[in-house]
């Protein structure tokens, strides 16, 4: 996500969140920086577990980021732009199956690569070891993912709006953002 | 943004979320987690919880609460 100035950048990075999880709850985002090459971490709900609305299974998911504001050398509109440091994304399932979404290539973890944890809780099948090697999963995907597990959205075009930031976002990112999207027609510009 | 509210939010609040979630997930509290992350606990340990915690740290932690 990029912008003229250091604030445009991280206002249109954390506007696109926002609105992506607006189409599934209300709950508040949090940033801690907009000031270049520190280290900023964005949450959603406060880190906490967000309840989402569903058909049948209970849904819960969590979503934190943790980014900088880089100068990108080009003049314009895109002359600063938020880069993602690492994530962790979570979607529990009835309290029965917990599926982690991670990237975290600095914490000091031999796993550097995207990856993603199947966690079976209570079960006494504790597999969070294993590492699942992944794309880069968005906040986007994380939506969707509850959403084929039956969370219901709150507003119908959310697939439009998921897309839309999806494309957006392929457009800008420096790495392995995924430029599928959901939506069955190609969504507004 | 409808529905989705935005804060930006001081490293001392941050704080108060990575203990939370530290309490809430470890079942200890953030000086204890860093204490223990700083002592190369949890080099090679990626389990869900533990790297749920870990990413809420905020800048110049750790810090006694």
């Amino acid at each position: 996500m990029a912008g003229r100035k250091p604030a445009d950048a991280f206002r249109e990075f954390r506007e696109s969140i926002q609105e992506a999880i607006a189409c599934f709850a209300h709950t508040g985002v949090t940033g801690t920086s907009q000031t270049p090459g520190e280290i900023g971490i964005l949450t959603v709900n406060r880190g906490n577990p967000l309840s989402l609305k569903t058909t049948g299974c209970q849904i819960e998911i969590t979503c934190s980021i943790r980014y900088t504001i880089l100068q990108t050398g080009n003049r314009g509109s895109d002359n600063w732009r938020v880069s993602t440091v690492s994530y962790v994304h979570t979607v529990a399932l009835d309290g029965d199956l917990s599926v982690a979404f991670h990237w975290h290539p600095d914490d000091g973890s031999d796993v550097w690569y995207p990856h993603i944890h199947p966690f079976f809780l209570g079960s006494g099948r504790d597999q969070g070891g294993i590492h699942i090697p992944s794309g880069r999963v968005l906040v986007e995907d994380v939506l969707i993912f509850a959403h084929e597990r039956g969370a219901v959205p709150l507003k119908d075009d959310w697939q439009k709006v998921v897309s839309r930031i999806k494309g957006r976002v392929a457009q800008k990112a420096t790495w392995g953002a995924p430029t599928s999207h959901i939506y069955r027609t190609q969504p507004e510009k | 943004m409808a529905g989705v509210s935005f804060e930006l939010i001081s490293d001392e609040e941050q704080w108060e979320i990575f203990d939370d979630a530290a309490r809430r997930l470890l079942n200890v509290d953030g000086s204890e987690f860093a204490r223990r992350w700083d002592s190369g606990e949890f080099l090679g340990n990626d389990e869900p919880g533990v790297m749920q915690v870990a990413i809420l740290r905020p800048n110049g932690w750790p810090q006694a609460s």
